[in-house]
């Protein structure tokens, strides 16, 4: 029990912190939190919110991943350094390797895949379109009928009340 | 040609960046201020209300990063709970090893002068120390970055798109 109180979690920060569990921990709740905030915008077309929540919490989900694959792939190339300038090659290919990875892979990564993520969700969309309720004739037709008639209300027309010398 | 290639990836200026956590923050956020909002604006399938708002949000996101980052991580919750466990509001039984450092910033510079085995020692004594400071981080930059900035820019992106001529005014 002593681990989750204050000191139990800075005695464990302190001896074993990774700069992952940072990254990590900002990822996942800005995973969460962006895409929420945007769909809370009332002034804005739904269907720009959706895009725009998805691809927020996609960059998230596609970066953790993304960052530290770049950054320890290009550390490995600082074996191909000299000896005496490897141990600084390799903290500035990582860096390199994080920024390439800000700028191209991660957004990259990203538009590739909202595409697809996006034609599925608006299939699924128009699959779950409930049927229009049938229309009932009857009613469309009398609703069209106008409601004023004095218009074709024609009181010499001859069709109609007492018809004097016969026909 | 190899010699030069090799030079300018040991750069002791580059080097200096890397490893200075405020600088290598710096530049990932202006990286990704760039590169998000462009390829938004490189997508053909969306309409361009929808890139415009995107581009836009993510811009305004990362500058509120930026700013949240060096304007309240740092100086707030890291520098801040280090001060508060020196006046013994936090860890009252480790209140003496905080008290042996002016501040935060001079306990991170000590720690970083020190090889890896005598940082090792070193942790078994000021653990609770490093860790109250990763904490303070954690805690500032979920608050900061994953909280705060969304709500800025979610609040800000309206007012902006106006203002540069993207969306039409309320009436």
């Amino acid at each position: 029990m002593a681990k989750f109180s204050l000191k139990g979690i800075c005695e464990s920060l302190g001896k074993n912190n990774k700069p992952t569990y940072v990254v990590m921990a900002i990822a996942l709740v800005k995973g969460i939190c962006r895409p929420i905030f945007t769909m809370m915008d009332k002034k804005e077309d739904p269907e720009t919110k959706k895009y725009t929540a998805i691809r927020e919490g996609l960059t998230e989900v596609i970066a953790i991943p993304t960052y530290f694959l770049c950054g320890e792939a290009a550390s490995k190339l600082s074996s191909m350094m000299p000896q005496n300038l490897q141990k600084r090659a390799d903290k500035n290919l990582m860096f390199v390797g994080v920024c390439a990875a800000a700028l191209i892979v991660i957004p990259g990564l990203c538009s590739l895949a909202i595409k697809p993520l996006m034609k599925k969700i608006q299939e699924n969309n128009t699959k779950k379109k409930p049927l229009e309720p049938p229309v009932n004739h009857q009613l469309s037709t009398i609703n069209h009928q106008p409601l004023n008639n004095y218009s074709t209300f024609k009181p010499f027309n001859g069709s109609y009340g007492l018809k004097v010398g016969g026909v | 040609m190899i010699t030069a290639i090799q030079t300018a990836i040991a750069n002791p200026a580059l080097n200096s960046i890397a490893q200075s956590t405020t600088s290598a923050l710096m530049i990932e956020t202006g990286l990704k201020a760039v590169g998000r909002p462009s390829f938004i604006l490189m997508d053909k399938d969306i309409s361009p209300q929808t890139k415009k708002y995107a581009a836009v949000k993510e811009l305004i996101y990362q500058g509120t990063c930026l700013i949240a980052y060096m304007a309240l991580i740092v100086p707030v919750f890291k520098r801040g709970a280090f001060k508060l466990a020196q006046k013994g509001k936090l860890l009252k039984n480790d209140t003496h090893l905080f008290k042996d450092f002016k501040n935060c910033d001079e306990f991170l510079k000590h720690h970083k002068k020190l090889s890896a085995e005598d940082k090792t020692a070193e942790l078994e004594k000021y653990a609770p120390v490093k860790g109250l400071i990763e904490f303070g981080n954690i805690i500032g930059s979920v608050l900061g970055l994953a909280m705060i900035a969304p709500q800025v820019s979610h609040v800000t992106i309206h007012p902006i798109l106006r203002a540069l001529g993207m969306e039409k005014k309320e009436h």
